[in-house]
């Protein structure tokens, strides 16, 4: 069986293809967003979800949450005192989602079609695919998610050829696609973007604001007043003013934070949104007043302030019918059927193209004498928006009197000299020593669907040849170490499926515990202690009703919770 | 290439989109990429073949939106409110949008977001006016208002920032963390990869951008490690325009030279926040070691000299004095003469009172060796 999965920064969604239209599928609490965070239960096993994310205030240390924006780095991030790699986060949500799926469909699930943001690069795509494998998926191919979400806007479509411009501004992540559709092909005709641009900036804009404020200096504090900033920020899409309620020294503090505010906070986010929009039509070519559609994706896209600005650049309103925080993942279950050639979905193919522009560096040589050169510059062979699959070459010649080898060094970048640009991988090239440009060596890009990119070099007098695929980097598990890492996840236990619903309840419950104060405070403790009373008795339906009794308690306390 | 797409050569892209997609369809491109490459390089070129090779993909009405600078003014009447609104009213767009409740949409409140009455204009003008008077930071302060709310045009930004750019670069230093956002953001602070999208200002900010880096350099080595004086002294001549004859070693000369021409033309703040007492404390300290090396070279020259006079005088008492020992001596005698000259001039560089202020304006200076005047 293959599914689409939206692995977010925030959230993830898994769904599936059935019965000619895309399913979304409920995790165990019956909610379809699974929150990206991961935990350290307290009896050592692992909570994914909403659990984890409830814990996030009570326990920060023991709590891990947008690993996402770490794909394809080294960076380790500590759940208690193990340090764990994004990909192994990833990888826990994603065995979790898979979880989720085979109980749902009750048939094992092996392979999924995984969404990254359309500007991620080489490494975060591979770090993305490691996740996959880690987690025991075979993942068939990455889908970028502006695609995705126009594969869901796509099925409903009333003319044929029209311009779609997606605009996904998700949890961690800015995207800009402009999609051509006709006669059933889906054409990516351009992608920008910017990868440290989402949801979690606006908050963290929130947070820097308050948090020269007395009370904010404990790292549970601040916990808690980033779940406050989090919480202002969403009642701000439909309120003039949101208040954020924090307890220092034992005592209830409000702040109110008005929408005005809150733009002014946010300006220099939402000046960087325009950049990626005005390339993606550039690279294209295509005017403005030609688009047919704008469609928003992604959960902070439900922004007023991101709204207004969209509505207002392109003087028209963007749509948005399905639910900005699915519409990916709908279109990732549409692929997901696409790729099992599903008959509903057999007059489809789509096409994508390259994100950014791949090519070597080179030696540039202006005049006769040896200084009379410069080092380090850019040679395009791939450029960015290339439909893929695609293959070009270049012919370079060499530069030094008996010059017995060429070294390729590939970049990914848009800047003239490498040095701005991500290396990618090197090649070494024997060539027969003579006098220098009489060698020719040709080098050929080719870059697949999946994104891997393959470079070989040929000497043009001697035929000889060198391939490099390229996958080895800093920020890239070799085999050996996925095996290894592969051995150790498989020990981690997820957190029984069944017991999600106590365990988040548990931690809700906790959570208020130490946000509440005096009468308040006392009843969810008396509460938790009786829940917790019944969890060992385990009698299901004295369970059930316990579970039933505390949940209302809880979300007649609890104004701030959210999904 | 026609052959490929299976029609007879035509101009229409629509007919040769449809004859691509029906092709595409019959393949699959992961299990046969080389077919699929072919097949897209057919239509790519059969799509530029019929439009004439200008503007390949967008037959609709063309509107130029490149980067540089000239080609296209932007003017406050380009401005698309004083337009109507595409949609009318919100319900109509969310009817022919495909809505899925069109006849509920007028009491929808999700729309009431749209708030159409923020000033525009004023907005526009103002910043206008802070461009016209060259107030960078009401200039930065107003763009970045205007670009948050949607109020500028989508064509409107690459003209526009070009003339925040040029009026920031006017002054020195204004709005740094602000302006080097920005820049980020365009992509300004690095070179461009199309050769044809660079203009006089986009290089200036690239200079700009690369002196400052310098700069930060220069003072995060110099407080980072005291010691380094040599090389220190020597980029803060470089910068105050007091450049030696010696050369850092391993410098590209000509590159170094040019850069600073271009530091000197645009950017003589660079020499404004240099402290002077600091670059004079450096140069001291410099100059200092120098006559001790002069110095002990030239002791051991004496002692040389000194040798070969008591040489010559025996060889004169003993009366065997031949005129090659006498040329050697006084060849040494010249070369002792010169040091000790130059050793004087140093002494007296670095004994002299601060009668000439270290920072004085490169443009001033009088040294013919400096780079900005040979």
């Amino acid at each position: 069986m293959i599914v689409g999965i939206d692995l977010g920064t925030t959230n993830s969604l898994i769904g599936v293809w059935q019965d000619g239209a895309a399913v979304l599928i409920p995790n165990a609490l019956g909610h379809t967003l699974t929150p990206s965070v991961v935990g350290l239960g307290g009896d050592g096993s692992i909570l994914v979800g909403l659990p984890a994310r409830e814990s996030l205030a009570t326990h920060p240390a023991r709590t891990a949450t947008t690993f996402k924006r770490y794909m394809g780095t080294d960076r380790l991030l500590f759940l208690g005192d193990k340090g764990y790699r994004p990909e192994e986060l990833s990888a826990l949500v994603l065995r979790s989602l898979k979880a989720d799926a085979e109980a749902y469909l009750g048939e094992p699930v092996d392979e999924a079609i995984i969404t990254v943001p359309a500007y991620f690069n080489d490494l975060q795509r591979r770090a993305t695919k490691t996740a996959g494998a880690l987690a025991g998926l075979k993942v068939n191919r990455l889908l970028t998610e502006p695609t995705a979400a126009a594969l869901a806007y796509g099925l409903d479509a009333q003319t044929d050829d029209e311009l779609i411009l997606v605009v996904d501004l998700g949890g961690g992540t800015f995207d800009v696609s402009l999609l051509h559709r006709f006669e059933g092909v889906m054409e990516v005709r351009a992608t920008a973007g910017d990868t440290w641009l989402g949801g979690e900036d606006f908050v963290d804009a929130i947070v820097a604001a308050f948090r020269g404020r007395p009370g904010c200096d404990t790292p549970v504090a601040l916990a808690a007043l980033r779940r406050q900033a989090e919480l202002a920020k969403r009642t701000l899409s439909t309120k003039e003013s949101a208040t954020l309620s924090l307890v220092h020294l034992g005592e209830p503090v409000e702040w109110t934070l008005g929408r005005e505010e809150f733009e002014t906070l946010c300006e220099p986010l939402l000046v960087r949104l325009r950049a990626p929009i005005e390339r993606a039509l550039r690279d294209a070519r295509v005017d403005p007043d030609s688009l047919s559609r704008i469609i928003l994706a992604g959960g902070a896209s439900q922004m007023p302030s991101f709204r207004r600005l969209i509505a207002r650049l392109f003087r028209r309103l963007p749509v948005y019918q399905i639910n900005p925080e699915e519409v990916v993942a709908r279109g990732a279950a549409v692929r997901a059927g696409m790729v099992a050639r599903d008959a509903a979905l057999e007059e489809m193919v789509m096409t994508d193209v390259a994100p950014f522009t791949l090519g070597i560096e080179t030696l540039v040589q202006h005049g006769r004498r040896a200084s009379e050169r410069t080092h380090g510059v850019f040679t395009p062979i791939i450029e960015r928006n290339t439909v893929i699959p695609a293959s070009r070459s270049k012919i370079f010649t060499t530069v030094d009197q008996n010059q017995r080898a060429v070294s390729m060094r590939v970049f990914q970048g848009e800047s003239r000299l490498v040095k701005d640009n991500i290396l990618l991988g090197e090649l070494k090239l024997t060539v027969p020593p003579g006098p220098a440009g009489r060698e020719t060596v040709d080098v050929r890009f080719t870059y697949d669907t999946s994104g891997l990119l393959e470079v070989r070099a040929t000497t043009l007098s001697t035929g000889r040849q060198e391939t490099l695929v390229i996958e080895g980097n800093a920020g890239v598990m070799q085999p050996s170490e996925i095996a290894r890492r592969l051995a150790a996840l498989a020990k981690l236990k997820l957190h029984p499926r069944d017991d999600v619903e106590n365990r988040t309840l548990i931690a809700r419950a906790e959570r208020l515990f130490e946000e509440r104060l005096g009468a308040e405070r006392a009843t969810v403790g008396d509460a938790l202690a009786i829940f917790i009373a019944t969890l060992d008795d385990q009698i299901p339906d004295d369970i059930a009703e316990a579970r039933r009794n505390l949940s209302d308690l809880l979300d007649s306390m609890d104004r701030s919770f959210f999904l | 290439m026609w052959d490929e797409l299976g029609i007879a050569p035509c101009d229409d892209p629509k007919a040769i989109r449809r004859a691509y997609a029906a092709r595409l369809k019959t393949l699959d491109p992961d299990l046969d990429p080389a077919t699929f490459m072919r097949l897209r390089e057919a239509l790519e070129w059969a799509l530029a073949e019929g439009e004439g090779g200008g503007q390949p993909f967008q037959p609709q009405r063309a509107r130029p939106s490149n980067t540089d600078a000239g080609d296209q003014v932007w003017r406050a009447d380009d401005h698309p409110f004083q337009q109507p609104m595409r949609n009318e009213r919100p319900q109509d767009a969310l009817a022919t949008s495909g809505g899925p409740d069109p006849a509920g949409a007028a009491a929808n409140p999700a729309w009431q977001w749209l708030d159409l009455a923020v000033p525009d204009q004023a907005l526009l003008d103002d910043l206008e006016t802070a461009l016209v008077q060259g107030d960078a930071a009401a200039a930065m302060g107003y763009y970045s208002r205007a670009a948050a709310i949607g109020a500028l045009p989508l064509h409107a930004a690459p003209p526009l920032l070009e003339r925040l750019f040029a009026v920031s670069l006017a002054q020195p230093m204004v709005q740094r963390t602000a302006f080097r956002a920005l820049a980020r953001t365009y992509g300004w602070d690095t070179p461009p990869l199309e050769a044809g999208a660079t203009s006089e200002i986009r290089l200036r900010m690239l200079a700009r951008l690369a002196a400052e880096n310098w700069f930060d350099a220069l003072l995060s080595t110099a407080e980072a490690n005291p010691k380094t004086t040599r090389k220190q002294a020597k980029l803060a001549r470089l910068i105050l325009g007091r450049i030696g004859r010696r050369w850092m070693p391993g410098v590209d000369r000509a590159a170094l030279k040019s850069r600073l021409d271009e530091f000197r033309t645009h950017e003589a703040w660079l020499s404004d926040r240099i402290n002077p007492a600091w670059a004079q404390t450096l140069e001291r300290r410099w100059r200092r070691r120098e006559i001790f090396v002069l110095g002990l070279f030239l002791m051991l020259l004496a002692s040389m000299l000194l040798n070969g006079a008591r040489l010559v005088i025996l060889e004169g008492i003993a009366g065997t004095l031949s005129q090659d020992t006498i040329a050697v001596a006084l060849f040494f005698a010249f070369v002792l003469l010169w040091l000790l000259k130059l050793l004087t001039v140093e002494l007296r560089r670095l004994l002299r009172p601060t009668a000439r202020a270290p920072a004085s304006d490169p443009a001033d200076d009088p040294k013919p060796s400096a780079p900005g005047t040979s």
